[in-house]
């Protein structure tokens, strides 16, 4: 695997300046001559932008970039799709690694190191041994063209690295300090792993998930693993990322501590990848655990993992997480035991997808060189199988083919559960995971043969991997080890001794010869590329753009709310016990746990009481400002009748739709747990202050722009009773045996606590989920230009988008709307927009927002123009109508068919399809017909069954339908 | 030509290849982490929860006949599907009967006309799966 070789650093000049001894190829003669021709003096330097260089650079950059970072150099070339990180985007020119300071432009000579060493860990390859150094040139002078950033910024000043070579204990501790200090834990995780709390937060430019790095795995750090590398990264950052520059933090002594440390947690580096898992053998019993000291006489071998890219089961899988594992094996007289150890990042056991772990055996040993096939099963293997594990059927994992095919290979499979017992089908094993590690002991019969094929798979339930979405390796031999004699040794010296004798001649008299091979490489790396490009073409350019921009609520970098005002909204108490630990306070919480002292926390708090704008009081009759048991008797039925309304006006704005609040039983109700759309409100009586809440509901784009909460255009008085609901109603209200807090917080000042809260809001990357006033974006979020148009103004002001789902943006809690318009009839769209009435009776009803009759219009104007789809025929019966014949045939195939189990007609039938008693007034002839030809063809999920219609049925049943109307009598027959 | 170009030549072309073919081996991207949704369509991974949303609305989560949506006055009610398998359900209970039952719907089974034919809506892996997951029903103690 290209990432596994020690990347060349920036220290290694070396490796760049090799040119000498490589033949000169005809092309480059070529390149030489027709750059003299064009007057280019200096071919090394001189006019570096000339027209000449740019064309050549262009030559080279199509022949060997375009595949990756495509033709206009925006990183979305024909394999872009596969790849992870994804590859560069030049006209937004951020780049990762330089040696000038943070979020500036690259040198030109950054630029072609990283072309000419390649970027280990990413699919980027060195070039070195492919391209002459003067076409790395020319390329780096074209790709600078493709941003004006290089015109107007200018040359940065770079960082010049004077290497502290000397590495002692005290430095490394002091490394070790540091790196808590600096919160590096809070992504990378404690031990280095990038299992920190927040690493499952981060994003990219774009909000591309960005996984902390693994520091160790050194082989992956794409700007190089040595401790110079290193230093270079904490002092300039890596552009577009949450990897901000350490050079303000830091002294250059500290940023050197710091890299040593990182630099030591890879431990060796030289990890064993190998095809064969020696197994040690052992007198004694087995271990159980892995944490027994009898594994470390085992010798360890690194497997790698791949992405499973064959089987569509769910669909290829291109992405996962775990890239190796680490193997030992152990064996005595009756059993042999592995002991597999791999990265996770994550281990979040409400993850809907388990981790999981498969080791695959053949049964017989293998009796030729034929291999059985590493990702499913062969049936000429041992047939013992999971079905057990299938028929239980485990909502949290099961393999779907099963049923459909027995597997066929002895495996060991389960479900991964940290500190126990797995569930595993017929041997026996035990999983624990800690800072971001799996570690499974498997224990199983000797193999029939002392050399066996051993394979694995793993699953990653946290990044959806399920079925046949995993981490594959192919097959490795297994040997059960028994002492060698020495003389064997001795022959396979003596035998590598000849051979390399003999090579070392033939070598000797080869050198220097022309060479046909380097021509040959060059046509079949753009053969290959070419190949790439036409095998993965048809997945590109998919999905298409709204004709106007629709803001989709759910897509956006920030995923908290801004801290700026967040004292104007919350009280300190809350506010302290929520830093303390989100999840303490609320187990869904997003927000991870930062880990501060509480001297950490209230300086925290004093710089966020320190940004806040200064905000004018709401008025409030007083009486609304006591609790009820302070209330005359007067005031307490203008409370109750205050209470009553804002019940109201909750239940009519069906905000549970959304929102969970507490049932008079004590449940949680309402809200979509698995979706969770929208705020846990549960507990928020004691959380909101009163006037923030007001102004809240009055619009709440005002606090948070890029709510996906709607606004409600409520009047005052409804606003009132709707605040006072909610903080005076018990489904609002905290349970009552929570402990109070037993110190009383509060925001404190001072300039030192400020700026202290300051460093640590920005150490902690707050700012990467939290607008926050004084801190800078360490990324900036890509800005869609603002809804133009009646319709998207509209859309962005109730947040259709939060529920509907429009071509591919927006929520699924409720009825795509991309083809609306060929589905529903103007005049019901306009009637329903202004009071929404019921369609599915036992589902979740549109809250109503109050629209005008010209927004309703507007609104289904551009429903009728936009959101059609051609394959519905548009204008059928228009004209003469629903046929009375055809009415009929349809009505008694209406009864045949048994529709009135799920629909209602009149007041007749059940509740699962929508009412069809108006049907006709809301339903496009058109779309009915193609909606009986087969219910799926919009949503693959829809219930309906295909009862497979002629397309005499279905026009009957269309007539029969489309005949069901207000004017007709609502469905009575 | 020579043996050391054309191990050097291998080399390269590995480089290009290599990184195109494994591009997605050392990747480095997950999901969600602490928050991982339900996806449309995720309950087709698991028979259980594939019958939860076609056949559940009828005949209970629990498959007791129970489910909350048909029309009131069906005659026959839906099928008690548990007490049904857990008794035997008869010696045409088998696994093809019921993937003829259910794909062919119960008026082609000679039986009423209220459950529907499935066949032209879920794959066969799926109905196998739902037919299982009755078969776990059955078994399953309250």
């Amino acid at each position: 695997m290209n990432g596994i070789r020690g990347p060349a650093s920036l220290s290694e000049p070396g490796r760049f300046t090799r040119e000498g001894h490589k033949p000169v190829s005809p092309c480059l003669c070529l390149a030489f001559a027709l750059a003299s021709a064009l007057g280019v003096t200096d071919a090394w330097g001189g006019d570096s932008t000339s027209a000449a260089m740019l064309a050549a650079g262009k030559r080279t950059y199509q022949q060997r970039c375009v595949f990756c970072h495509g033709t206009d150099g925006r990183g979305d070339g024909p394999s872009a799709r596969a790849m992870m990180p994804s590859p560069r985007n030049f006209v937004v020119a951020e780049y990762k690694i330089r040696s000038t300071p943070f979020g500036s432009l690259p040198t030109d000579d950054d630029l072609s190191q990283a072309i000419a060493n390649g970027m280990p860990g990413t699919p980027m390859a060195g070039w070195e041994s492919v391209l002459s150094r003067r076409e790395i040139l020319e390329l780096v002078q074209y790709i600078k063209s493709f941003s004006n950033r290089f015109e107007l910024e200018g040359q940065p000043d770079t960082l010049t690295i004077e290497e502290r070579l000397a590495v002692t204990a005290a430095i490394r501790d002091e490394g070790e300090q540091l790196y808590r200090e600096m919160r590096c834990f809070l992504c990378h995780g404690k031990e280095g792993r990038g299992d920190g709390p927040i690493t499952a937060t981060l994003r990219y430019e774009w909000g591309l998930p960005f996984r902390a790095r693994n520091l160790t795995q050194s082989w992956t750090f794409i700007g190089g693993n040595s401790a110079r590398d290193i230093y270079r990264t904490l002092s300039t950052g890596l552009n577009g990322t949450p990897m901000g520059s350490y050079a303000d933090y830091l002294s250059e002594a500290e940023r050197w501590s710091l890299a040593h440390f990182v630099a030591s947690l890879s431990g060796d580096n030289a990890r064993a990848f190998e095809v064969v898992i020696r197994s040690r053998p052992l007198q004694a019993t087995l271990p159980e655990r892995s944490d027994d000291a009898r594994w470390e006489g085992a010798e360890a071998i690194e497997i790698p993992l791949g992405a499973q890219i064959v089987l569509g089961t769910p669909a290829r899988w291109w992405q996962p997480t775990a890239n190796s594992a680490r193997v030992k094996s152990l064996y005595n007289r009756q059993e042999i035991t592995f002991r597999i150890e791999w990265d996770d990042p994550t281990n979040r056991q409400d993850e809907i997808f388990r981790d999981q772990l498969v080791l695959k055996f053949p049964k017989a040993a293998a009796q030729s060189t034929d291999k059985p096939y590493f990702i499913t099963e062969d049936e000429t293997l041992e047939t013992d199988t999971a079905l057990e594990d299938a028929q239980s059927t485990d909502q949290r994992y099961f393999f779907t083919d099963v049923a459909a095919a027995p597997l066929s290979l002895w495996r060991w499979q389960g479900a991964l559960v940290p500190e126990g017992e797995t569930r595993a089908t017929k041997n026996r094993g035990r999983a624990a995971w800690s800072n971001g590690r799996w570690s499974v002991v498997i224990k199983r019969p000797l193999p029939a043969a002392d050399f066996s094929l051993a394979s694995l798979a793993v699953w990653d339930g946290s990044n959806r991997e399920r079925a046949g979405s995993m981490a594959v390796s192919s097959w490795y031999y297994v040997q059960l080890e028994t002492p060698v004699p020495a003389r064997v040794y001795i022959f396979v010296l003596l035998a590598i001794l000849a051979i390399a004798g003999v090579q070392w001649g033939v070598i000797r008299k080869m050198r220097g010869k022309p060479l046909f091979g380097r021509l040959l490489l060059r046509r079949s790396g753009s053969l290959l590329g070419l190949l790439f490009a036409l095998l993965l073409l048809p997945g590109a350019g998919r999905g298409e753009t709204p004709p106007e921009g629709l803001h989709n609520p759910h897509d956006r970098l920030k995923r908290g709310p801004p801290l700026t005002n967040i004292v104007h909204k919350v009280g300190p108490q809350w506010l302290f016990s929520w830093l303390k630990d989100p999840r303490q306070h609320d187990p869904r919480a997003k927000m991870p746990n930062l880990e501060l002292s509480a001297g950490e926390i209230e300086a925290v708090m004093a710089f966020l009481a320190s940004i806040a704008d200064q905000k004018s009081a709401e008025s409030w009759p007083a009486y609304l400002l006591k609790t009820g048991n302070e209330m005359t008797d007067e005031e307490y039925a203008a409370l109750d009748e205050l209470l009553a309304a804002g019940r109201q006006v909750w239940s009519r704005a069906r905000c549970t739709l959304c929102h969970a609040v507490t049932s008079p039983r004590g449940e949680l109700v309402g809200g979509d747990v698995d979706l969770r759309v929208a705020t846990d409100l549960s507990r928020v009586a004691g959380k909101v202050k009163r006037d923030w809440l007001y102004r809240w509901l009055e619009e709440p784009k005002n606090y948070f722009s890029a709510t996906a909460m709607p606004r409600y255009r409520f009047n005052e008085a409804q606003r009132r009773a709707l605040v006072e609901y909610i903080l005076r109603d018990e489904a609002f209200m905290p349970e009552e045996d929570e402990e109070p807090p037993v110190e009383e917080p509060a925001f404190s000042s001072g300039a030192t606590l400020v700026k202290k809260g300051k460093r640590l809001l920005e150490l902690s990357r707050c700012v990467l989920c939290h607008e926050i006033r004084g801190i800078p974006d360490l990324i900036t979020e890509k800005k869609e230009p603002p809804p133009q148009g009646a319709f998207p103004d509209l859309a962005f002001d109730i947040r259709c988008l939060s529920c509907h789902k429009i071509r591919g943006r927006g929520g699924e809690y409720a009825p795509e709307l991309t083809f609306a318009g060929s589905k529903l009839k103007v005049d019901w769209i306009v009637d329903f927009l202004q009071a929404p009435d019921m369609i599915r009776p036992l589902s979740q009803q549109m809250p109503e927002f109050k629209l005008t009759l010209d927004e309703a219009r507007n609104a289904s104007r551009y429903i009728k123009t936009w959101l059609t789809n051609p394959d519905i025929p548009s204008g059928l019966l228009e004209g003469d109508g629903p046929a009375e014949s055809l009415v009929a045939t349809g009505r008694s195939l209406y009864r045949q068919k048994g529709c009135r189990v799920c629909h209602t007609l009149g007041k007749d039938g059940g509740a699962l399809g929508p009412d069809l008693s108006e049907v006709g007034d809301r339903l496009e002839a058109g779309y009915i017909y193609s909606h009986l030809k087969n219910p799926q063809f919009i949503d693959p999920y829809t219930v309906e069954p295909n009862y497979g219609f002629s397309d005499a049925e279905a026009l009957a049943l269309t007539h029969f339908l489309a005949a069901q109307s207000k004017k007709n009598g609502g469905g009575k027959r | 030509m020579g043996i050391l170009k054309k191990a050097g030549d291998a080399k390269g072309l590995l480089r290009i290849v290599l990184p195109l073919v494994l591009a997605a081996g050392p990747s480095m991207v997950w999901g969600d982490g602490a928050q991982v949704h339900h996806q449309k369509g995720d309950f087709l991974l698991s028979p259980k929860l594939t019958f939860q949303h076609y056949c559940a609305p009828c005949h209970g989560t629990a498959g007791r006949g129970d489910g909350r949506y048909y029309v009131t006055g069906l005659i026959p009610k839906p099928a008690d599907l548990k007490s049904k398998g857990a008794e035997g359900g008869g010696p045409l209970w088998d696994d093809d009967y019921l993937f003829r039952w259910i794909s062919q719907g119960s008026a082609a089974m000679g039986k009423s006309n209220l459950c529907p034919p499935w066949g032209r809506t879920l794959p066969e892996r799926h109905i196998r799966g739902i037919i299982l997951h009755l078969k776990t029903l059955a078994r399953e103690k309250e």
